[in-house]
């Protein structure tokens, strides 16, 4: 969509452009597909086997972070309100304490796939469906972003309209969107997790190096740092913007948006950066890869993908007619780029490695959506229907084509996405909205289930409902409900509070949840009293009932405005107070105890005994180098001499890790074991054959072998 | 450059963030999923603490750099100082103590 009074752009690119562009795309598809042959099962589709070093899924974060974050919207906001775009790359350290020793190490070693899974093991199966359908929709809107994102971005290159056989063809945003969508479709389809870690890895040292080539090329253009700074007014020098105007980029907004829920949706229910996580060898190379790109890489990353906004802005000052200070925010990096760059080739590079960093972020949220649909929507629909027990190979097999097809599927509905985030004026606004108002209610459910041990199966599924139920109030009545926390925020009325209805969303959403929690002790009592109850099942059913009509009437006055809103207030309020009786009466079998045990940030005691299946060695070993030597036998054990695993600190029956001592592998050749019953040759390993094939590990090739737990 | 602009932002990121890490910390501290009697989560904590002060600083210096109450060569002076050692600090934690 474009706005008016913006001058838009059209045929950038020269044929250069597009060489270098098809041959960066060309390396790295064949990059990725080498990397593909790793995947040999669905833990290596989806979490690349549990092996890799912290500075590999550091690097590999870059290009999911920064694709996502995005070149355009940053510039976009870079160009409009100056080095303050840089703020949301830098607000992420507050939830650190919260995700390296909370939600980190509980999905490790609790071993569950996906968030939604989690929720089964701590609150009940009814509490996982509406998870996943939550989270569903969450990670295809963030797809959606992403192609819209990418179609942003390639427009400006391309031409108004192609000849075709005689016909002419526009080129529409949809249009561009669906072809960058079959071949990111194409890519994920055939990599799979160890392939787009490796590709993103490439991407995102790439990334950084053509980001700060843009910055370095940007600053000479101006005549140095010195001259790019004074050229820029005070007001675009700050780091922060103004705490509560203009509507569309402020403060106060952008730090509940993007700082509070951004932060923890990003860092606890982003699966694709979880799988991430997950990829890494141990919980603490996982806290280790968090720790650096959140302190280190994101401040440079911010600067990455703004500057081309900050240099557009400068040079829209001192020359207008180069850069037109009305130029369209959402074209400006592409704009700025082709000026500044000179050459077609390092333009062309440019612009390969913006849209293949978006590429990187989509097809890392295809890859984990289709690990969501596995894992969460196609096994337990088969377990209900068809208890054939099949072999482990067969069935991880028709996984894989499974996940396949679903990567496919959620490509187009990603690509459907787009049409209602395209009505906004900017991907940053559009991304802001989609935060602000899809994450609230999953990233309470999850924190409070991590922290917060009295947090049950009826106030989580109460917090879903009720909490969505109020946010869409919210969102009908913005002057009413959103404007006592707006902080002093002007109501745009075309796109009311785009961020600091975030605020809103949490405080309705965990009003719920403790309120849900508070009264739950008579929702007990009053559970036992209906259960006394001559007709108990007819009287529950007709709550049950009552309960889907007032769920169903605030739904519809969402899209119909049949009702006042103290009607519907009225509604969601008694709906609050009925749901978690209803829920305590169906949900049976859930006790405090064992679905907690591991499941929260008090028990992880308890999550690491679980991973491991008999108590944890901590007592700290030594590395040590061995050969290998292949043995006969089926089981997962490998077995070291007396000496070196007393130099390692290690009982038979420990979980081992075993790499290739050549670190810039990352541990892509390694394995996870459990150490076997020692023998007497030093400096050697016995393995089997089938662990061999897992780890990849050449002959002669010195290994590393320790302690994992 | 009015306050609203200037240092309120600051003081609200800083004050209502920091309030949000030290209830991180404490939870997690009281929970015992930090355990400060194991050397490495002493080490984390360290970490942790040192990340706040280290986006406060960055956030410091650059706005004092921007309200030109400090020069611009000052702050990236200051600040790379800061860079140089916290990176010292990560290689002798991470790379050179780094274990499974």
């Amino acid at each position: 969509m474009e706005h008016v009074g913006e001058i838009t752009f059209h045929s950038i690119g020269s044929s250069t452009v597009w060489i270098v562009m098809g041959v960066y795309f060309a390396i790295i598809m064949l990059f990725g597909s080498y990397f593909g042959r790793y995947t040999r099962s669905t833990t290596d589709f989806f979490f690349g086997g549990r092996r890799f070093s912290w500075w590999l899924i550091t690097m590999s974060i870059v290009a999911t972070g920064v694709g996502s974050h995005s070149f355009v919207k940053y510039s976009a906001k870079g160009f409009e309100h100056g080095l303050s775009s840089t703020m949301t790359y830098i607000n992420d350290w507050f939830f650190v304490p919260f995700f390296l020793f909370g939600w980190l190490p509980i999905i490790v070693y609790s071993k569950v796939r996906s968030i939604p899974e989690y929720f089964e093991k701590r609150f009940s199966p009814s509490s996982r469906f509406i998870a996943t359908i939550l989270l569903l929709v969450y990670m295809i809107g963030y797809i959606g972003i992403g192609f819209l994102t990418l179609g942003k971005a390639m427009i400006p290159l391309l031409p108004q309209s192609f000849a075709f056989f005689g016909a002419n063809l526009p080129v529409t945003l949809m249009g561009v969107i669906t072809v960058i969508a079959v071949v990111t479709g194409i890519y994920i389809t055939f990599g799979g997790q160890t392939a787009v870690i490796f590709t993103d890895l490439l991407q995102g040292f790439i990334l950084l190096f053509a980001g700060l080539l843009l910055f370095f090329f940007g600053i000479t253009y101006l005549g140095g740092f010195q001259a790019f700074w004074d050229i820029l007014p005070v007001s675009w020098r700050m780091p922060l913007a103004d705490f509560n105007r203009p509507p569309d980029f402020n403060f106060a907004g952008i730090f509940w948006q993007d700082g509070i829920a951004g932060s923890i949706g990003f860092l606890f229910m982003n699966q694709g950066l979880l799988m991430r996580f997950m990829a890494c060898k141990s919980v603490d190379e996982g806290r280790k890869a968090a720790a650096i790109n959140i302190l280190f890489v994101l401040p440079i990353s911010a600067i990455v993908v703004g500057n081309a906004g900050w240099i557009g802005k400068a040079i829209s000052i001192v020359s207008p007619d180069i850069v037109s200070p009305a130029s369209s925010p959402d074209q400006i990096f592409v704009v700025v780029a082709s000026i500044i760059m000179g050459s077609p080739i390092l333009f062309g590079f440019i612009m390969a490695a913006l849209t293949a960093a978006l590429m990187s972020t989509v097809d890392t949220l295809i890859n984990a959506t289709a690990a969501i649909f596995v894992n969460d929507v196609y096994r337990p629909i088969k377990g209900f229907l068809s208890k054939k027990v099949t072999n482990k190979n067969a069935t991880d097999r028709h996984e894989l084509g499974i996940a396949r097809i679903a990567s496919m599927g959620i490509t187009a509905l990603g690509v459907l996405a787009v049409i209602p985030f395209n009505s906004f004026p900017t991907v940053y606004e559009a991304h802001g909205y989609f935060h602000s108002t899809l994450t609230p209610p999953l990233v309470v459910a999850i924190f409070l289930g991590v922290f917060w041990k009295k947090f049950t199966p009826a106030a989580v599924i109460t917090t879903f409902l009720g909490g969505v139920a109020l946010m869409l109030l919210g969102a009908q009545y913005p002057g009413v409900l959103i404007a006592p926390f707006d902080h002093g925020i002007t109501l745009n009325p075309s796109h009311p509070y785009t961020y600091i209805r975030a605020l809103y969303n949490l405080v309705v959403c965990a009003g719920v949840a403790v309120f849900s929690v508070w009264t739950g002790g008579l929702q007990h009592k009053f559970v036992k009293w209906v259960r006394r109850l001559p007709n108990t099942n007819m009287t529950m059913a007709m709550v049950t009932s009552l309960l889907s009509i007032i769920y169903t009437v605030i739904i519809i006055s969402f899209f119909i405005n049949f009702a006042t809103m103290t009607l519907i207030l009225v509604a969601i309020i008694f709906s609050i107070l009925i749901l978690p009786l209803v829920v305590n009466y169906y949900v049976v079998g859930y006790d405090p105890e064992t679905h907690t045990k591991g499941l929260t940030a008090s028990s992880i005691q308890d999550a690491r005994r679980f991973f491991k299946g008999s108590e944890p060695n901590d007592v700290e070993g030594e590395k040590i180098k061995v050969q290998y030597k292949i043995v006969a036998g089926e089981d997962n054990e490998i077995r070291f001499s007396k000496a070196d695993m007393q130099t390692m600190a290690a009982h038979p029956g420990d979980l081992v890790y075993l790499c290739d001592k050549r670190k810039w592998l990352g541990g892509l050749k390694s394995i996870h074991s459990v150490y076997g019953e020692p023998h007497d040759e030093n400096g050697v390993v016995f393995i089997n054959d089938e662990l061999l094939k897992g780890g990849m590990f050449v002959k002669n090739r010195v290994l590393i072998a320790e302690k994992e737990l | 450059m009015p306050f609203s602009h200037a240092w309120l932002p600051y003081i609200y990121l800083y004050g209502v963030g920091g309030l949000l890490f030290t209830i991180g910390l404490v939870v997690t501290i009281k929970s015992g999923s930090l355990d400060l009697k194991r050397s490495g989560h002493k080490m984390w904590l360290a970490i942790l603490i040192f990340g706040f002060i280290w986006f406060m600083v960055m956030h410091a210096l650059w706005n004092l750099a921007a309200l030109e109450i400090l020069s611009l060569k000052a702050s990236l002076l200051i600040w790379t100082i800061f860079m140089i050692t916290s990176l010292g600090f990560v290689y002798f934690r991470f790379v050179k103590g780094a274990r499974v």
